[in-house]
């Protein structure tokens, strides 16, 4: 039977109670596993009171931490302070040198094209890829503000990308908040109508996302 | 003749406040004919077959050969006459028979069963 994991799960700071409500929730949606998603400069006490509630809940955490250098200098210097205090890194930049250079390191497990406009620099990025590509639902879901159109237009583009070039792929909700979670299977099925194959999408919110938090794990113990 | 396979999902819709079952059908309808088109609309056949506004719970009936599409649109649902909501499938089945005793081993049995 398949373990699910939504690798950004982003608890809500000093929030208790929404955090208690996500961890219900996450836990009725069929997941058995969490990547909460901090910003680096998160205590550890915050990360804690939160995995504590996550952990009450019947699910497994890991602590993720998103940045967004702004140039392959900070990068550098993110990941090395970083990479010894949580699971996995992603990296989300609207540089795209830099953003190329994360995808390149091996240091950093997932990276977002988001922030990215441009399809050659996607194309570009993607072909090097040595990270996994995360794709959030969050991305696509319709707002009142529209642009739903375009984001669909880029998901599908990088999903078309990571099937020509075969890079790993996560997919993840991107939730900030409970209304923001959904069923691993519900994201999978919405993926395979965007093109990515079935079981690349099962897998790319099951054992991809499992393998990361392992390895992620194996490193901190060293 | 080959005869018509269905899927039977429980979907979980959470919310600030409680979404009657003319508001959910409507909303789940306007996305699916946002995203997927009339044609999507239609070859899903989509019915709600139970509804507990007290656990905010729907069974829903579709075509088998339309069931990502369904699921898609439950996941992207969110808003529900201009409420923010979140919607997920719980569980999906072949039959009324297995989604409700899968459901009774959970523990989870809802009013929505006994309307």
């Amino acid at each position: 039977m398949r373990r699910f994991v939504d690798l950004c799960v982003r608890p809500p700071e000093g929030d208790l109670a929404v955090q208690e409500r996500m961890a219900a929730l996450a836990c009725e949606a069929g997941l058995s596993s969490v990547g909460l998603r901090f910003r680096s400069e998160a205590q550890t006490g915050e990360k804690e009171s939160a995995a504590k509630i996550f952990c009450d809940a019947g699910l497994d955490c890991a602590f993720g931490v998103e940045i967004a250098p702004a140039s392959r200098k900070q990068l550098l210097r993110q990941v090395r302070t970083l990479r010894e205090r949580f699971d996995f890194i992603a990296v989300r930049s609207s540089d795209p040198a830099t953003l190329a250079a994360a995808s390149r390191d091996s240091r950093v497990d997932l990276v977002s094209l988001e922030l990215q406009k441009s399809l050659r620099v996607k194309h570009s990025i993607l072909k090097a890829c040595r990270a996994a590509l995360e794709l959030e639902l969050s991305r696509i879901l319709p707002a009142p503000a529209g642009g739903v159109y375009e984001s669909l237009r880029s998901l599908c583009f990088e999903i078309e990308m990571v099937k020509r070039f075969r890079t790993d792929v996560v997919l993840s909700s991107g939730a900030a908040g409970p209304l923001g979670l959904r069923s691993p299977r519900d994201m999978a099925a919405l993926a395979t109508l965007l093109g990515l194959p079935s079981e690349i999408a099962l897998d790319a919110i099951s054992t991809r996302p499992l393998s990361l938090i392992k390895k992620g794990r194996e490193r901190l113990t060293g | 003749m080959q005869r018509e396979r269905w899927r039977y999902l429980l979907v979980r819709v959470v919310g600030d406040r409680k979404v009657s079952e003319e508001e959910f059908k409507i909303a789940l309808e306007d996305v699916l004919r946002c995203f997927f088109g009339l044609t999507g609309l239609l070859q899903a056949n989509l019915k709600i077959l139970r509804y507990s506004l007290e656990h905010g719970e729907v069974v829903l009936k579709s075509r088998a050969g339309s069931l990502n599409i369904v699921r898609s649109a439950v996941a992207l649902l969110t808003q529900v006459s201009g409420e923010t909501v979140s919607a997920f499938v719980v569980r999906c089945s072949g039959t009324l028979k297995a989604l409700r005793k899968a459901e009774c081993g959970r523990c989870k049995l809802h009013s929505a069963w006994r309307r």
